[in-house]
């Protein structure tokens, strides 16, 4: 039985996005594209390993690694996440500040 | 009785424009580190060391220098450059992001060494591990310049 790269990663994609959310739009292109690399890689060990190229072992470690990349990619969604949370507060607070030294006419804040 | 309620309503109000200000008053939050310039050089060197090991590796498939045992100085090295660069993530506040990804980077060191005492036995069998330091390099590389926040970027 072989690996089809699609349907893998279609649901990295579908789990990615449970967990971010609201935050989803803002890093899907880059998800997308990485997650698809992953899947990718995992189909090329499978090949590679049918074909005797790499060991039973060898083929083990390499979805090890792929894993941990995995972890990589979604820790980086999960920092440009938090850019993107902090911006939005940070914008919103601006808006408070201008509002009201704007009323006050002097500069409380 | 009249007296009363107006002033709570004063103080609950007081209290939450104090409470405004206060908070206001940082003018900004942070909730994750600052773009860390020598991490981004560091984080690039680092894969241009790894590219030239894979080029290297590739071109002596076949042959004894392919062999683990003359890659020894290699890996020492690179686990040098990351500790000395999970260091410095590990110091900087609100880092712990990168830190992870760099701790699992190490970790992915040492499954390479592993994948490579056991010998590499065509070309194509490298390309995976190749294919996950370039990802995972870029990603942290990324994740470095998304802290710019628009300054400079």
């Amino acid at each position: 039985m072989t690996i089809d790269v699609n349907d893998l990663l279609e649901r990295m994609v579908e789990a990615a996005k449970l967990v971010f959310d609201e935050s989803w739009p803002d890093v899907k292109e880059h998800a997308e594209t990485e997650l698809k690399g992953v899947a990718e890689g995992i189909v090329l060990i499978e090949r590679l390993r049918i074909d005797g190229k790499i060991s039973q072992k060898q083929s083990r470690l390499l979805i090890r690694m792929k894993e941990n990349t995995a972890k990589i990619v979604l820790l980086t969604l999960e920092g440009m996440g938090i850019v993107v949370v902090e911006k939005a507060i940070n914008a919103a607070l601006k808006v408070v500040k201008d509002t009201v030294n704007g009323v006050l006419d002097f500069r409380l804040i | 009785m009249n007296r009363m309620k107006i002033g709570r309503v004063v103080s609950v109000v007081l209290f939450l424009f104090s409470v405004m200000v206060l908070g206001v008053g940082c003018a900004s939050i942070k909730l994750i580190s600052d773009y860390d310039k020598k991490t981004d050089e560091a984080i690039t060197v680092l894969q241009r060391k790894f590219e030239t090991f894979f080029v290297e590796i590739e071109g002596r498939v076949g042959s004894d220098e392919a062999l683990y045992v003359n890659s020894t100085e290699f890996y020492q090295q690179i686990k040098i450059d990351i500790s000395a660069i999970q260091l410095r993530a590990r110091a900087l506040p609100e880092n712990e992001i990168t830190e992870k990804q760099i701790s699992i980077l190490r970790e992915n060191v040492l499954i390479l060494e592993e994948f490579h005492k056991e010998g590499i036995r065509s070309t194509e069998a490298i390309q995976p591990a190749r294919d996950d330091f370039n990802r995972a390099l870029s990603n942290i590389l990324k994740l470095e310049l998304a802290k710019m926040r628009g300054e400079g970027s």
